[in-house]
């Protein structure tokens, strides 16, 4: 009975610390996506500057 | 020997400046006698000795802050700039960290002597316990002068200025407080040495780093 | 496949603090007086303090690395790893504090370690405060450089002698590096925890750069806004 009580805890922490994992992963996934559209903004505004 | 004649010329720039701006350094006097007299009041003279030296260490943190922060935001830019010109920033530091020992260890046994004639003088190593209060200013001393230089800089306050400092000053105020406390209860030197060599160390460290360090923001 | 060339570390940090937690809770511990099953924190809270104390020194590199080469993007690193510093932080001192509240019988008590974690919550607290109180980027950089190395120094000298300095600590691991020395960690335990130091110090680590590229982005918006 005090296993699987034990069991029930370590199984709810699993989930708790790879929901932070996958939480992670997908804000870099968000991240890479504002660079990109960063990276495209910036050199819009450099061609402006030369004009 | 050119630092020497440097250090010179700017310790004493300091003292002249400190004799003709006097309000401030009574400022601090005024400070700390009010601080004493407060305490006096608020204890109705009745103290234990843990209590006697507490006190009188935080009244002395509280007071060294004060002085030490005067010692950059005082200075006006303008006459900032000169003096960059004139000294290089590690010189110009140390002549800060110097002065504001010597200001701080006056201002310490001037304190002693108020604070034991309201409160009685429980010490029982005299010698040692001005050791350890000597060294303990030259140490407040080397590791506010940069907090203070980096405050002055932010253009801010005491706030600021107790914020940053505090945490930094904690170690070192702690140790001095424990061999305070050791003196007070009678003490030989190899019982205090421990603690000693520590305030010596951290102030070393403290004014290793002010040289390295000040240098960067020195520059407006 | 490139997704896996460029994760592969995260993901070892994520099996290694999966296999930490399972093998952490359920594994057999060596029976000590007074710790009892409580001495499975050693895991988490010690886990967390090296993690806090690696990603602290590597703000302290790239503090220094900004003083040396005056390149924005490393003071805006230095800033990340603080903040990532004061979260292990806290969480080192959370884990602590329940530990301490089964072995010891109350959350806090008046010891040197404790008071040294507080003192460096503190100075890293001040860090952010000085950060927010200038305005002025490059000026905000140099002052935060400057004291993050001052204050780094000033604080692992402080943990280092006064818990030697003091006549009793009632905190594991007198010497300073509790675990670490050998014969003072049970072999079944040392399974797990070095395991656990890898993976805290990955976790920290990981943290770190998503907060360094979120704050880069801010900062590049405000730039083209700005410009704009």
């Amino acid at each position: 009975m005090a296993g699987e009580k034990m069991m029930v805890v370590v199984l709810l922490l699993l989930v708790i610390f790879l929901g932070i994992a996958v939480f992670l992963f997908y804000l870099e996934r968000r991240l890479s996506a504002s660079e990109k559209k960063l990276k495209q903004l910036e050199e819009k505004q450099r061609e402006k500057l030369k004009k | 020997m050119k630092t020497i004649v440097e250090l010179n010329t700017l310790l004493r720039k300091e003292l002249v400046l400190e004799w003709r701006r006097h309000s401030a350094l009574s400022g601090v006097v005024l400070y700390l006698f009010s601080t004493v007299f407060l305490s006096y009041l608020a204890f109705d003279g009745r103290i234990n000795l843990e209590t006697w030296n507490a006190l009188f260490w935080l009244i002395l943190l509280f007071s060294a802050m004060n002085a030490i922060m005067k010692a950059f935001i005082q200075e006006n830019e303008r006459r900032h700039l000169f003096y960059y010109m004139m000294v290089s920033p590690a010189t110009f530091i140390n002549a800060k960290i110097i002065y504001n020992s010597a200001l701080l260890i006056g201002l310490a046994i001037a304190g002693f002597v108020v604070f034991a004639a309201f409160m009685g003088n429980p010490v029982q190593s005299l010698s040692l316990f001005f050791i350890n209060l000597i060294t303990g200013m030259a140490g407040f001393s080397s590791i506010l002068c940069l907090v203070s230089a980096i405050a002055s800089r932010a253009r801010n306050n005491f706030t600021l200025m107790a914020v940053l400092g505090f945490p930094l000053i904690l170690p070192l105020l702690l140790v001095l407080i424990r061999v305070s406390g050791q003196t007070i209860n009678g003490t030989s030197f190899s019982a205090i040495a421990p603690g000693f060599i520590t305030t010596l160390l951290l102030t070393a460290i403290a004014v290793t780093l002010s040289n390295v360090l000040f240098p960067y923001i020195w520059k407006d | 496949m490139q997704v896996l060339k460029n994760n592969w570390w995260k993901i070892a940090g994520i099996l290694l603090l999966v296999y930490v937690i399972t093998g952490g809770l359920l594994f057999d511990v060596p029976m000590i007086d007074l710790l009892h099953e409580t001495i499975r924190n050693i895991y988490f809270h010690v886990g967390m303090w090296f993690g806090m104390i690696f990603i602290l020194f590597a703000g302290l590199v790239f503090s220094i690395r900004y003083l040396l080469r005056n390149d924005p993007s490393d003071d805006m690193k230095a800033y990340a790893a603080v903040l990532v510093g004061l979260l292990f932080g806290a969480l080192g001192l959370l884990t602590g504090m329940i530990w301490a509240k089964f072995t010891w019988g109350s959350f806090w008590v008046n010891d040197p370690k404790l008071n040294g974690a507080v003192v460096g919550v503190l100075t890293y607290l001040a860090y952010v405060v000085l950060r927010g109180s200038v305005d002025d980027r490059d000026k905000k950089a140099r002052l935060a450089a400057v004291y993050n190395v001052f204050a780094f120094v000033l604080f692992f000298i402080f943990i280092m002698i006064i818990p030697r300095l003091a006549s009793a600590s009632i905190h594991p691991g007198l010497e300073g590096n509790p675990a670490l020395v050998p014969g003072d960690l049970d072999p079944r335990m040392r399974k797990v925890f070095f395991p656990a130091i890898a993976g805290w110090f990955i976790m920290a680590w990981w943290l770190f750069s998503v907060l360094y590229r979120t704050m880069r982005i801010h900062q590049k918006i405000e730039d083209i806004t700005e410009n704009s």
